[in-house]
């Protein structure tokens, strides 16, 4: 569904991402991991229009993505879920999602319009509850949950996820990974940039690994999971390998 | 949302009901004037209003549109002697057409290259009204606009023309209301929240910030046509750099995003000059301290800060009566 | 696994180079220095094409860097050295990780798969001492299937064949020198084939004629099978043969072997100028890994000739197709499995005869099942000593440092200068 084919980003004449090529078929999840600064959300921003300076191929269901908008961009099946959630804060609950609409209400699908609230309602129990607040006075996983909420709206083909764990509690983490892995199953092809390996690589299919702008690894989630460098650099020790005495 | 609409019918009411109580109670000319005044700014600040409180673009340069809304009547009406009314399309659609080709590349900008950019533009049409003596009349300045008729009705006295400026401003109230609660004003607001997430969201903020821009324009040019009817008389100093800081200074003052902000700044730059027209030499000084004053203890305009201490009382009422 | 269109196919490829060679650069100085030798930056091989701006490495470097020097992990990820006597005066080593490890055992169980193996055959494996380290990845392989094993042991040709048929072995992975000893030994002691279970033969360390598979299968009533592995790095089964091998043997060869290409990159060139030759000439073959995680190889010479078979196989398998060729490209003669190189030989002979240059004609012998590398020295003045337990005792050392220079046994023979 997605190929991407060298991709090299530069802000001014840093150079962030060096020739990445990596792809997506229809219906998988697949996570980007590595360190802060290894240039995955530059890659992200790449594919969602935000980033004008780049070179290479992005192919999005067979249409080349190379200057289009972010509007056209999300139109034809992309939408993003930004990194640090950015919901809007002095909207309420309600206009965050139909903002996340916006493109529909152009296409004339309202009635689409209503379905999708309640999807996106009962899948977020809690964002019924505070349908009119303000989406600024909401918790840190709530905002995540809308801002989810407020990508589905448009009924997305491949939902890109920039870092959806930062900085929330794991409990919070746990459940958000849940949600996306109901989405997989759902049908949503979703593609994950993530810092936290373990808990990406656990719900994904595939993984990449990004270090300084390059890629140095790709594979099953399976493979990744057991492999040495990644494992080291990246994995960390889990909570149960303290308690089990066994070394990660 | 029922509750928000009932509101604003309610305000909207109130507006009209004093509007026509100070128009048809007050007899002054003088306080007519005044208020006139304060109507053609409001206009002026309104379109300023959802350019910066909403869109959040800064425009260093709107005082441009009021000078080409006046500049075009006065020109179509007074030398060619067209009729005002057709006079009036063509300023907007000037003004609008003007606001189209600037805003297209200068709205690609932010921050301080955009304050730049509004600031040049505000420029150079400034000097064109100055340089340009032959048709604009130069500094000296425009004479012979004429009076403004409908019918048999004359805008000429202070009571007839009081009512025709706030009928406008009332239209353009309601107006501005109507796009704000709509999917359009909801997109405007997240623009100025996050311009990136609005993005990925898919608004198209380029296009979308141009049609406000657009519109503010066409704001500014109606008062630039009620104002130079009204005086019958233009120079291109009523249009120049000060006369733009005026007007983002009214729509800082009185609150950003905020509608009613935009009356209460106009109104309050327009009759705190008059007031302090007393304290001859300290008039100035006066004038910046309280400008400091309102920026220091409230920072979000009066509008806000009214409010807030509003509400803080009444918290503070219920404490103790309970 | 292997049902992915063309281009998804391409895109893998990319992908997995672009990371090895990015590994590499980072991790292993030899590759990182020849990056910049080459003024070339990973990045700028933006397609499969572009490979050929990369230099080649070949078996010299395996042994100059030994020990670790062709390492890109760290010592503790390596889980196993596989070892051969190499060209140099240095063992020639690889090595692997887990990750590795896993990998290898997949693609051995493609090629069983391809065979027909299923977890219900017993497969035995019998290869010499050279390729000791295929032996230990074709039984992980065979277990990965749920195959019954039978690993390789230094048993006699007698006990090999009691075994064969009284563990009713479907499948045996052995040599064609073997195969071929096998079936000499039971025609010659008139043993009817049919006693054995066996089933299919996979043949692997060495090319094989047309003519000695239609043998083997009509004699031996079996499957025969090749499979092309390199003996010290990778491994076995790089290539194998698939379902759709021909019934009739009429060419003559076996109309290919598919080689996992989603795994390793095969290119053709030609020896002389190394550039790349047409599709469907033979050529050298170059091999790049497109997985290996600790013993990355780029464009590695791997002295075999070989060329792509263009035409689409009868079987649905997307892998590329080769024919494995005779000829060698290198200046090798293969013992046992092993490699020995003619040019270390010529040295190595004469730094122990004292002898400028050699007369010397070298090539294999087979007796008995075991291969010697037989050398037919040419006396002449220079060699020439009366005393013939002198020339004996210089024959005998010379045998014995070159046995443990290449690995394999040698004969020495003098042989009269041939006067024309």
């Amino acid at each position: 569904m997605l190929r991407i084919k060298n991709l090299k980003c530069s802000y001014g004449s840093i150079v962030a991402v060096h020739g990445v090529s990596l792809s997506v078929k229809k219906g998988e999840l697949i996570s980007i991991i590595g360190a802060n600064g290894a240039g995955k959300s530059t890659l992200l921003l790449a594919i969602c229009g935000l980033l004008k300076n780049w070179e290479g191929e992005i192919v999005f269901q067979d249409k080349d993505l190379k200057g289009m908008s972010p509007p056209a961009i999300v139109r034809s099946g992309i939408s993003m879920v930004p990194e640090g959630r950015q919901i809007f804060s002095p909207l309420s609950v309600m206009d965050n999602l139909k903002m996340g609409a916006y493109t529909m209400y152009r296409k004339g699908l309202k009635s689409q319009v209503e379905e999708d609230f309640d999807m996106v309602m009962e899948m977020f129990p809690i964002l019924r509850e505070r349908a009119h607040q303000l989406a600024g006075t909401l918790s840190g996983g709530e905002q995540q949950m809308l801002a989810i909420g407020r990508a589905l709206m448009a009924r997305p083909r491949l939902l890109v996820l920039d870092e959806p764990s930062m900085g929330l509690a794991p409990k919070i983490v746990e459940m958000i990974f849940n949600v996306i892995t109901t989405l997989q199953s759902q049908g949503v092809t979703i593609l994950l940039v993530e810092q936290n390996a373990r808990a990406a690589l656990k719900i994904s299919h595939r993984g990449y690994v990004l270090e300084t702008g390059k890629m140095v690894l790709q594979g099953s989630a399976d493979e990744l999971l057991v492999d040495d460098d990644v494992k080291r650099a990246y994995l960390g020790r889990d909570y149960g390998d303290f308690y089990d005495g066994r070394d990660a | 949302m029922d509750d928000n609409k009932k509101k604003q019918w309610t305000e909207n009411t109130i507006f009209l009901v004093v509007i026509l109580g100070c128009g048809l109670g007050v007899d002054n000319t003088y306080y007519l004037q005044i208020m006139t005044f304060i109507g053609i700014n409001t206009l002026l600040a309104l379109g300023l209003n959802m350019l910066m409180g909403y869109a959040g673009q800064v425009s260093l340069g709107h005082a441009a549109f009021y000078g080409i809304g006046a500049y075009t009547t006065a020109i179509l009406s007074g030398t060619y002697g067209i009729s005002p009314w057709a006079a009036l399309v063509c300023a907007v659609s000037c003004a609008v057409f003007i606001a189209f080709v600037v805003g297209l590349p200068t709205l690609k900008l932010s921050g301080y290259y955009l304050g730049m950019g509004t600031l040049g533009f505000g420029m150079i049409v400034n000097i064109l009204f100055r340089e340009w003596s032959t048709v604009t009349g130069g500094s000296s300045g425009f004479v012979g606009i004429p009076m403004l008729e409908a019918g048999p009705v004359s805008f000429m006295s202070g009571r007839n023309y009081f009512f025709l400026v706030w009928m406008v401003v009332l239209v353009a109230v309601l107006l501005c209301r109507r796009i704000l609660s709509s999917r359009m004003g909801r997109a405007l607001r997240s623009i100025h929240d996050g311009e990136n997430a609005s993005l990925a969201v898919g608004v198209n903020t380029h296009f979308l910030k141009l049609q406000i821009f657009m519109f503010s324009a066409a704001l500014g040019a109606v008062a630039g046509f009620l104002y130079a009817h009204f005086v019958m008389f233009i120079s291109p100093e009523s249009f120049g750099f000060m006369v733009s800081v005026k007007m983002v200074t009214m729509v800082v003052i009185g609150g950003m995003a905020s509608v009613w902000g935009a009356l209460l700044g106009a109104s309050l730059l327009t009759l705190l000059p008059e007031v302090l027209h007393g304290f001859a030499e300290y008039e100035m000084i006066i004038f910046g301290l309280i400008l400091m004053v309102v920026m220091i203890f409230m920072p979000q305009g009066l509008t806000r800060g009214l409010l807030d201490i509003y509400e803080h009382s009444r918290k503070r009422d219920k404490r103790h009566g309970n | 696994m292997l049902d992915i269109s063309v281009e998804e196919k391409e895109q893998l490829k990319l992908e997995r180079l672009q990371s090895t060679l990015n590994r590499a650069c980072k991790n292993v100085p030899f590759h990182r220095k020849r990056f910049l030798e080459k003024n070339i930056l990973p990045e700028d091989i933006v397609s499969l094409k572009d490979l050929t701006k990369l230099p080649f490495m070949d078996r010299t470097h395996l042994g100059t860097h030994y020990p670790y020097g062709l390492f890109a992990v760290p010592l503790r990820d390596i889980v196993r050295i596989h070892t051969a006597p190499g060209t140099g005066t240095n063992p020639s080593i690889s090595g692997y990780t887990r990750t590795d490890l896993l990998i290898w055992k997949k693609l051995v169980a493609r090629s069983f798969e391809a065979a027909g193996v299923t977890s219900l055959d017993i497969i035995q494996i019998h290869l010499p001492p050279g390729l000791a380290n295929w032996g230990r990845d074709y039984k992980d392989g065979g277990e990965a299937m749920g195959a019954g094993v039978i690993p390789n042991s230094p048993l006699s040709l007698n006990k090999t064949l009691m075994v064969l048929r009284d563990y009713k072995t479907t499948t045996l992975v052995t040599t064609p020198a073997f195969a071929l000893q096998l079936m000499d030994h039971m025609f010659d002691r008139e043993r009817n084939p049919n006693e054995l279970n066996l089933k299919r033969l996979i043949l692997v360390g060495e090319p094989v004629e047309g003519k000695l598979v239609a043998d083997l299968e009509e004699r031996l009533h079996v499957d025969v099978w090749l499979n092309y592995g390199l003996s010290e790095i990778p491994g076995p089964a790089i290539a194998h043969e698939c379902r759709s091998h021909c019934d009739t043997h009429c060419c003559g060869s076996h109309c290919g072997l598919h080689i996992n290409d989603d795994h390793i990159l095969p290119e053709i060139i030609d020896p002389a100028t190394g550039t790349p030759v047409p599709m469907g000439e033979k050529g050298e073959l170059i091999l790049t890994t497109l997985s290996a995680r600790a013993f990355p190889l780029i464009r590695f010479r791997t002295g075999d000739m070989a060329r792509f078979v263009p035409e689409p196989c009868g079987c649905s398998s997307p892998l590329i197709k080769l024919e494995w060729l005779k000829e060698r490209a290198d200046n090798m003669i293969i013992i046992s499995g092993i490699k020995v190189s003619l040019d270390q030989v010529k040295s190595t002979l004469q730094k122990a005869l004292a002898v400028p240059c050699p007369d010397c004609t070298v090539e294999r012998i087979r007796r008995d099942g075991t291969e010697t590398l037989g050398i037919s020295l040419v006396m002449d003045d220079v060699l020439f000593s009366d005393e013939i337990k002198e020339l004996q005792q210089l024959i005998s050392q010379t045998e014995k440092l070159l046995a443990e220079q290449v690995g394999v046994p040698i004969k020495i023979c003098l042989v009269q200068k041939r006067v024309l």
